[in-house]
Order: structure tokens, then sequence, then C-alpha cells
């Protein structure tokens, strides 16, 4: 066990000299020796006045600049040229420098209430939209171990799996009571640790989205919903009672009442989730019942609700 | 570096001496007075600069600014600090929070670190924690798996208030010099992007964007420097909504509760990442500790 492995690379070698002494430090001594050039020009006392002050600009800025890029050196180190000191904290990096954090997540928590350790592994779309995420926070320039995650047909082949997950209401009524829906969509709790199993969940709509106008104590995650069904035509009874009567669903309906069972079935990373379905690895119950579903739709499409006046 | 470009100096020495003196005077006022300048607007700095329901609570902070309830916190903090406690009944005086055994002033802003004897890195709590263990002699593990409202916990809490004001005004500077805290900061980074859990949610869900609200509370952009520094660089705080002093771990805990994950251990591995990963993206911002929050 070596005293200090933490400090070298896989070389051996101090890994902040290497990334500092190449570039950056070579940079520095370059720009010294031009200063002796210069400084040796001037015969005048000005003109030594301001060859110092060019010296100090020189060896500040050159500094500077070397911090700078050491620091980003650190950050940019690829796996590859990071070693694993022993002992560390449990991590475990595969070649290519992509850190495997699932053993850390394992050691990190712990089943509470209602919240079981099952929940942090993850299912097909989470994986695949947190490399999404990932990535695209890192300018989205993909390396080549990334390539699957951009990777279109999975992209679709998620999408599709979502969608197999949305069931349609057994009696053919997509709709509720848009009071109900209205609570529900104010209630923000449900499925934490500190929430009971056999409660009826919120939907935590104004967490995220406007809702209606008199409430002014909404989230911006999500887009307004405001007028969502004056919007999209249903402008009176009338035109609503076409929506509820029609046996078959029209495709608004159909989409309207698709986002909210399983968001992802339409744009699988979304940050909306899935309500309807169940989610994870674990099978959870899905958050929001049948009839929440419906009370929601009456929320979001009926001339009468709050949403659309 | 400078010794030997002194050596060659051009054969006049008396102007030149002259000449570097006048220019050394120059640097130092115009350092002096950037010192003056960031000790009088300390505060005025940490504000956000935007965000709705932000600005009306950063007026209401700016009320209490002198009366942040956190600043009794702090001073509990110091006199347990000061006092001999616990199996051992010694004081924590000579606890090394990386710069030194008893060195407070700058310790926090470039905490989590790695550090030599606990072979980890480690933040703030986690650290303190390693001291009283060590120190005092109190039983970690038993504080690990205790509750954010058992008396040693809260006391760990109010030690962290005091820590953290003694760097209020400095820039952070959380180190990434070595494999370990490279490995935790990569870590981190991607915890903050793992989505799990019933609702799909990870950090960035709610914190990868500029001005974006839960309800009517400003989330902080924490892949920023300005998001970073603001939520990273004030907890240690008091929360108004709980009338007590909360410190990072406890604000990530009901992050992860609100994420529908399960319970985060306390000072466990995936929590100190988190904060390597804020603390590096927060340096340069300056530290606030301790806050006030909603």
């Amino acid at each position: 066990m070596g005293p200090k492995p933490q400090l070298l690379d896989s070389k051996g070698r101090f890994m902040l000299r290497k990334s500092f002494k190449p570039t950056c430090l070579n940079e520095t001594i370059k720009r010294i020796a031009l200063f002796r050039f210069f400084r040796y020009l001037p015969r005048f006392p000005k003109a030594s006045v301001c060859a110092s002050c060019f010296f100090y600009l020189v060896v500040l800025s050159s500094l500077s600049s070397c911090s700078q890029q050491a620091r980003e050196d650190q950050i940019n180190l690829g796996g590859a040229q990071s070693s694993i000191p022993q002992p560390i904290q449990a991590l475990i990096f595969k070649s290519r420098g992509e850190p495997n954090i699932s053993e850390m997540i394992r050691d990190s928590f712990e089943s509470f209430g209602i919240a079981d350790v099952d929940r942090l592994n993850q299912d097909p779309t989470q994986d695949y939209c947190s490399k999404l995420a990932e990535n695209v926070s890192a300018g989205g320039s993909l390396k080549k171990t990334d390539q699957n995650v951009v990777d279109s047909a999975l992209f679709e082949k998620i999408r599709i799996q979502n969608q197999s997950l949305i069931s349609f209401p057994r009696d053919s009524i997509y709709f509720g009571d848009y009071k109900r829906g209205e609570s529900i969509a104010q209630d923000g709790r449900g499925k934490t640790w500190s929430d009971k199993a056999d409660q009826e969940n919120g939907g935590n709509c104004y967490n995220c989205h406007q809702l209606s106008k008199e409430e002014l104590s909404y989230g911006s995650l999500g887009p307004s919903l405001y007028k969502y069904g004056v919007l999209r035509g249903v402008i009176d009874l009338k035109s609503f009672n076409e929506l509820t009567h029609n046996s078959n669903p029209s495709p608004l309906v159909q989409y309207t009442w698709g986002v909210l069972v399983n968001s992802k079935a339409f744009n699988v990373c979304t940050v909306m989730p899935r309500f309807g379905v169940p989610v994870g690895v674990s099978h959870s119950e899905p958050t929001l019942k049948e009839q929440q579903l419906k009370d929601l739709m009456s929320l979001l499409l009926d001339p009468r609700s709050p949403v659309n006046q | 570096m400078q010794s030997p470009v002194l050596r060659s100096n051009p054969p006049r020495p008396k102007r030149v001496a002259l000449s570097w003196a006048v220019l050394i005077m120059i640097w130092i006022s115009s350092l002096t007075t950037l010192q003056a300048q960031d000790t009088l607007a300390p505060n005025a700095k940490s504000l956000p600069a935007e965000g709705s329901s932000e600005k009306a609570i950063a007026e209401y902070r700016q009320m209490l600014q002198d009366e942040n309830p956190a600043d009794l916190y702090v001073l509990k903090g110091k006199a347990l600090w000061d006092q001999a406690r616990g199996p051992k009944q010694r004081a924590l005086s000579n606890c090394d929070l990386g710069l030194g055994g008893g060195v407070f002033k700058g310790a926090w802003t470039q905490l989590p670190r790695y550090f030599e004897d606990t072979k980890s890195v480690q933040d703030l709590e986690s650290r303190l924690l390693s001291c009283m263990q060590d120190i005092q002699g109190f039983n970690s593990g038993e504080l690990v798996r205790s509750d954010f409202s058992n008396p040693e916990r809260v006391n760990l809490s109010l030690l962290a208030a005091y820590v953290a004001s003694e760097s209020e005004g400095l820039p952070f500077k959380v180190p990434l010099s070595n494999a370990a805290e490279l490995e935790m900061y990569r870590a981190g980074k991607k915890l903050f992007y793992y989505r799990a859990g019933t609702h799909d949610f990870s950090c960035s869900t709610c914190h990868s964007d500029d001005s974006r609200r839960i309800r009517l509370q400003d989330l902080p952009n924490l892949t920023t420097q300005a998001g970073a520094g603001f939520a990273y660089g004030s907890w240690p705080a008091y929360r108004l909504s709980t009338g007590s002093v909360w410190t990072m771990q406890q604000r990530l805990a009901d992050c992860f509760r609100q994420q529908r994950f399960p319970k985060p251990i306390f000072a466990s591995h995936a929590t100190i990442a988190l904060s390597v990963y804020m603390g590096v993206n927060a340096n340069g911002a300056k530290a606030a500790a301790p806050g006030l929050k909603r």
C-alpha cells in the first residue's frame, strides 16, 4: 500500500505536474525569454519602467492562464490516465473512463418506508435518458463509448416499448370530474419515503405546469396548459360532448390520455413522469389510478374546467 | 521564479530599483483596494441576479440580513467546538479540516477533499464526524444510523455552520488534485444525471436549466458557477420553514425524498460525490454560509 498513491498517474508521475509542466510552464519560460530581449533595448529610465510593467503583465497573465489550464486539464483527464488509489471509496471504474456508480449507489442508499432500494435500478428508459442528458451536458460531443446513447433505433425501440404499456379505459369512458381533477393537480404528495402505500397519490401538475388562471403558484418545468382544451378546438359543451360520446376516441383524446398515462411514449426523455404505468424494474404500482387520470382529462378538456376559462 | 530575473538586472541599479519599487507599490495598493471592495459588499454579490420569487425572497433576506437566526447557531457551534465533549472528554480544537489542525479560514471552501488519514474524500459533515470519532470518541457508526434530530447530529450541524461561517466571503477552491477527488467528481456528475425511481427524476430534471421553478420556488442551475455557487455556497443554512439549521447533507436527503428515491445514508459516498460535483462547479463563487432559506 503506497503512502500517496492518489497523487500519481498510471505512469507513477505526479498528476498535477504532468498536466502543468509540458504546456503552460514552458510557455511562461518562453515569454520570460522574450522579455529579456525587450529589456535590453531601452536605455532610458522611462522605457525601463515600461519594460518592468510589461514583464509584470506577461508573467501574471501566463501564470493565470497556467492555473486555468491546469484546472481544465484535471477535469478533462480521461479514465485511462487516472489510477485507482488503494484503498479508496467504493468506486470501480471501467477502463475507458466511464465511472461505474452502481456499487456506490448500492452502498449509499437504504430502503425506507415505501421507498425501496429497488427503485434505484434503472429500466431501459431511465438508463438511456440518463446517459443522453449527461452527454448533452458535455456539449453534445459524443465519445465512441457513448454511441449507443444516440442510437436512433434504440430510441424508437424504447419509445414503442413505452407506447405498448398504454392501456385505454375498458369502459371506453375517458372523462371524469374536472373538480376532482383540479385537486389531483394541486396535490404533490405520494410515493416518497414519508408517504403511505395505500394513500391516494397526487398528480404534481402545478409543480411544473400553469393550469388555471386563478392558481398563481405554478412551476415552469413544463409548458403552460392554460386553455388546453379551448386551444385545441373544444370551445363549448357541444364540441366537448362530441368528444365524450364518440365511441372511437378522437386523436386529441388518445393523445392526451396517452401523455397522462405514459409521457415517454411520445417524448422518450421528457422530464414528465409516467403516471399511469408501472415504472422501473420493480414495477411499482402506477402513481395515478384510472379514475384519477379520467378526472385530469376533464380538467384539461372540459370547457367548464378552470383550465379553459 | 523571480530570483533569476532579479539577478540579471541591467547595469542601472538605482533607476531600475526605483521603478521596481514603484511598480510593487502600485500592485500592492491595487490588491488592497480590491480586497476592500470585496469586504464592503459581500452580501450584495451573494444574492441571485434574477428570478421572480427569488427577488421577493432576496428582499426578505435583506431585511433579515443583520439578524439571520443562523448566527445564533454559529455561536452555539463555536461553543461546542471549544467544549470538552464525548467519551474522551476532549475539545475538537485540533480537528484537521484540510488546512491543518484547527485552521478554519478557507477550510470549508476547499471541501470536499481527499484526506490521507481516512483514505477518502470527505465533505464538511463527514470530516466533522471523523473528528468527533477520533478525537472525542463518539461512535460514528451510531451517528450515521441515527436521525437528523439526534442531539449529537444536531450538534454536528451547529459545528458545520460554525466552520462554514469562518469562510464567509472567500471564493470556493474545491480541489481536483488527485485521482480520488477526480473520481468522486465524475461519479457525482454521473449521479447528478441518474434518472430512477417511480417518477424518473434525477437531480438534473430540476437543476440543469436557468430560471426554472417548482411552484414558486426558483431552482438553481447546479451545472453553472452562479447556480452552484448560490446553492452549494449557502448551506449550512437556517431554514425558515423548519426553524432549524440544515446542512448540505440534510438538504440532499430531502431532495432525494422528493425525487422519490430511497433514503441516502448520512455521509455516504453518493452524497459526498454530489457535493464534490456541486463544489467544483461552484469554484470561484463566494461562500455565503450560513445562508437563510425559505
